[in-house]
């Protein structure tokens, strides 16, 4: 219950919890307007659902398919606040592309976003290859405003 | 009202899934995402899932179709299918999905056909839910938009 509260006292102190509520719409704090997200997942039912949820707390996204997309979005210049990678993608696996978005020097929140794994020696190098984060899918509300904190204490 | 009778009946179709197993708490958060600004994103999301499992099972038929299998593909596959189907809450799809990828990494020929069938039977009871569940819900908002503008 406790954690609930924290949870709320701070979206409102971000404006977020305002933004949900439909109160004070339009006046959402600067903080909640200048967070960006990426969203990096190969699945386009939970990119939708993973841009929504951020959609709903006020935060511009964007989305790709897999980790050289994210990776060749920052090589031309892009940079966002927070980054949800999911770890399972053709193409560049969020692993590998974790380890080379930190490797150019990208400093942002990087969330890995991935199905229930019993694999702890891959959770594990997804931790090392540079996360801030790891939750577990489906990526919920809640889940997402955990990892938000942790942009919040860096801005 | 009529209004509310939908609503009711939505509610109770919905719960009705809940019991048999068809639908989890997962689909309950992403109808929850619905909001104002993008009625239309329930069925946009579940327009979605239905493509991209339509996809996933014909690539899983041509795999087990193959006179020697390719059981890596089939497991990757099944994966996929179970990570949407899970994001949209289709619990027995996802129990089914699972069943696949056992069978298929462990190259049980018998074991993956008949995880298959289940598959495909699973997709079509979600499926078919979902497409109710989308239909009395923009049913419902039409009429209460239509009521707000009178």
């Amino acid at each position: 219950m406790s954690s609930n509260i924290n949870t709320e006292n701070w979206m409102k102190d971000i404006g977020v919890l305002d933004h949900l509520s439909g109160v004070g719409e339009g006046s959402t704090s600067a903080a909640t307007k200048n967070i960006t997200a990426l969203v990096v997942d190969d699945d386009s039912v939970n990119q939708m659902i993973h841009s929504k949820i951020l959609e709903n707390l006020g935060i511009q996204n964007q989305v790709v398919r897999n980790g050289k997309e994210a990776v060749d979005l920052h090589s031309s210049g892009n940079n966002f606040d927070l980054i949800l990678m999911d770890m399972d993608m053709p193409v560049m696996n969020g692993i590998e592309a974790t380890r080379k978005l930190r490797a150019m020097g990208v400093r942002s929140i990087i969330a890995g976003v991935s199905t229930c794994t019993r694999d702890e020696l891959e959770q594990k190098e997804f931790m090392a290859a540079g996360l801030d984060d790891f939750q577990e899918k489906p990526l919920t509300t809640p889940k997402l405003v955990s990892i938000l904190q942790k942009v919040n204490k860096k801005c | 009202m009529v209004g509310t009778d939908l609503r009711q009946q939505l509610m109770n179709y919905i719960q009705s899934s809940h019991e048999q197993g068809i639908l989890d708490e997962a689909f309950d958060r992403v109808k929850n995402l619905e909001n104002d600004g993008n009625p239309q994103f329930l069925s946009e999301i579940f327009s979605m899932f239905c493509h991209d499992a339509e996809n996933g099972i014909a690539e899983l038929t041509r795999f087990l179709g193959e006179p020697v299998i390719d059981y890596e593909n089939v497991s990757a596959f099944a994966h996929q299918l179970k990570g949407s189907s899970s994001s949209v809450g289709g619990h027995r799809m996802v129990l089914a999905c699972c069943e696949l990828r056992q069978a298929s990494n462990n190259k049980m020929k018998e074991g993956s056909f008949e995880a298959f069938d289940k598959v495909k039977r699973e997709y079509c009871i979600l499926r078919d839910n979902l497409t109710y569940i989308a239909q009395m819900e923009k049913t419902i908002l039409t009429n209460e938009a239509r009521r707000r503008r009178q």
